[in-house]
């Protein structure tokens, strides 16, 4: 369980840049869930993930990680960085190795796992991220396709089995086939009971595979709760810059006349309800 | 105009990455260019000013084609692009450094350059910035400077490539409006390329791009309404015609809508 305690962050503190980029957020996040973090750009994002794995210390406040501050002197931050496995934006533009397995491997690798262990570890997190043959693992990262090369990446954080997975905008340039293939790998980490937290600008992305969402803005927590509970709350979501999604504009509209359809996720939950009213 | 006459261009022998391509756009126009990623689009942005020449066929930007060693600065000139990274475009100390470049290399006055900058950075809500360094910018951010780069150079063609895959769904708006009203009002001809479906609905026109061959061009109520081609594309199709696509084939409604007030309309109604 991850815990943020009364965070404050500042770039830059006492120049004219200086920017308060996260003011006071506290939040928990349980095993299991699947969290969607959104807000405009710079309202505090990337900062807020880089805390939970301790890339960027608190200025004021704490981060707990299973209970112990992950920022005191006692604490071994490698052990921190492999339960909380953060994924950066276009992680690829910082690939290196020759093959998809150095790649993959050098992760783990540093954190101390034994040679035995390494290739099984390799192959499991390819296989999550859709890889089934092996042959993948000789070729050359750069000789991939950018889903491809965005889903080796993100078996490169898989392979050190982290309890936490947390992606910076995982879906961000990639193309509908893409992110078709990468929004079902993802939902299949949540369903084998991987702690997933993504920061996202694609409110379809969200409906499809978050629970719950964290708001901010201006580095202030606005909202933190259920999806369908955000959507509704049609105020703060325009305060905050952010488009409600296609179909949950559809279905607000639509329930004005059909008082009792549910909340939907996508447009097919949409039109399975409309077939099912039109048949009775 | 920019024009393409039967393109084929291959980055490596024998792999053509866009193979026999035609279309034009007119002053003035908005045409727009969708397809999945390895489409081929950023080859055809790339062939649009020169940056590329093509191996077969033409490129003409008002008639001037793009081969002409003699006129590449003229096509330049003319046609300005804004790629999907805009990492990979800044030069100067502060944004506003970065936007007057260009205009300090064709030798645009200070005091003018200072006007263009303030009008078009106010325009995209960069203004704040102007004073601060671009490797501070959040992607969007730096996106949104890298547009006011080209549009201060007023040029007639603006080719965008991917320009709001880094910003977030309210700037992502913003932007494509903009560029609207601009192509609109300053009577620029717009080739924006896109894999974002609903990006394409206010084009004059769109062109369906798969495996670097054009497989479809027509208005984009036409175009959007094909899910099958879409899909086979690799690109979404919009909630509204999934839905409707979804209900016809069950005879609820007997149309497919692109636009969701005329979806929600002919269900609210009977
Ligand atoms: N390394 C940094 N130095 C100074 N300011 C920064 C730095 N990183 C981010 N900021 C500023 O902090 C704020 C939050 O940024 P960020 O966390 O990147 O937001 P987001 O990910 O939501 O776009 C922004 O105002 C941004 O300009
Ligand atoms: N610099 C390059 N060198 C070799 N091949 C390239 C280069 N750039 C693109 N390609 C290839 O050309 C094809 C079209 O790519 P591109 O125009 O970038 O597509 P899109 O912009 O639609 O993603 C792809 O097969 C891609 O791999
Ligand atoms: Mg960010
Ligand atoms: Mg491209």
């Amino acid at each position: 369980m991850l815990e943020l305690k009364n965070v404050f962050v500042t770039y830059d503190p006492n120049t004219i840049f200086m920017s308060n980029a996260l003011v006071d957020i506290s939040l928990m996040i349980k095993k299991n869930e699947s969290v969607g973090i959104v807000g405009r750009i710079g309202s505090g994002k990337s900062t807020l993930i880089q805390l939970f794995n301790g890339l960027i210390k608190p200025d004021n406040g704490a981060v707990l990680l299973d209970n112990d501050d992950i920022n005191s002197k006692q604490i071994d931050i490698r052990k921190v960085r492999k339960k909380v496995g953060i994924v950066f934006q276009y992680p690829e533009e910082q690939f290196f190795a020759e093959t998809v397995f150095a790649e993959v491997a050098f992760g783990p690798k540093n954190m101390g796992m034994r040679e035995t262990e390494l290739k099984d570890a390799v192959f499991s997190a390819l296989k999550d991220m859709g890889f089934s043959s092996e042959k993948i693992a000789q070729r050359s990262p750069f000789s991939l396709s950018g889903g491809e090369k965005r889903r080796v990446a993100i078996a490169s954080i898989i392979a050190m089995n982290p309890d936490i997975l947390v992606l910076d905008e995982p879906m961000a340039g990639m193309d509908f086939n893409g992110k078709e293939k990468l929004s079902k790998y993802i939902k299949n980490e949540i369903k084998n009971g991987r702690t997933v937290v993504f920061v996202t600008h694609n409110m379809e992305e969200l409906l499809e595979i978050a629970d719950r969402v964290i708001a901010l803005d201006e580095g202030k927590k606005v909202f933190d709760g259920r999806v369908r509970d955000f959507f509704s709350d049609e105020k703060l979501i325009e305060k905050i810059g952010i488009d409600i999604p296609s179909v949950v504009r559809m279905r607000n509209k639509l329930k004005k006349y059909y008082s009792d359809i549910p909340f939907c996720r996508t447009p097919l939950e949409i039109s399975s309800y409309l077939k099912k009213r039109y048949r009775h | 105009m920019i024009h393409f006459k039967d393109v084929s261009f291959a980055y490596k022998e024998g792999k053509w990455a866009v193979r026999h391509i035609n279309f034009t756009v007119n002053k003035g126009e908005f045409v727009s260019i969708i397809g999945g990623n390895g489409s081929g689009k950023s080859t055809i942005a790339r062939l649009s000013d020169g940056l590329l020449l093509p191996q077969e066929g033409s490129v003409f930007v008002d008639e001037i084609n793009s081969r002409a060693k003699k006129d590449e600065f003229f096509i330049k000139e003319k046609v300005g692009i804004v790629f999907q990274n805009p990492d990979n475009q800044f030069v100067g100390t502060t944004v506003e450094e970065d936007i007057a470049f260009g205009l300090e290399n064709i030798g645009v006055e200070r005091v003018e350059a200072k006007a263009r900058i303030e009008q078009i950075s106010s325009l995209l809500g960069i203004d704040k910035y102007l004073h601060g360094s671009p490797s501070y910018l959040s992607g969007g951010e730096k996106q949104k400077v890298a547009i006011a780069s080209v549009l201060v150079m007023q040029p007639d063609y603006l080719v965008m490539d991917e320009i709001t895959a880094l910003l977030d769904p309210v700037s992502r708006k913003e932007v494509l409006n903009l560029v609207h009203s601009i192509a609109e009002n300053k009577n620029i001809g717009v080739l924006y390329i896109t894999h974002i479906t609903e990006e394409v609905i206010k084009s004059d026109k769109v062109l369906v791009l798969h495996k670097g061959e054009k497989i479809k061009e027509g208005a984009p109520a036409v175009i959007l309404q094909d899910m099958k081609l879409l899909r086979s594309a690799g690109v979404a199709s919009l909630p509204s015609v999934i839905i409707s696509e979804d209900l016809r084939k069950h005879g609820i409604i007997s149309a497919s809508f692109v636009d969701e007030e005329d979806l929600i309309g002919s269900l609210c109604s009977n």
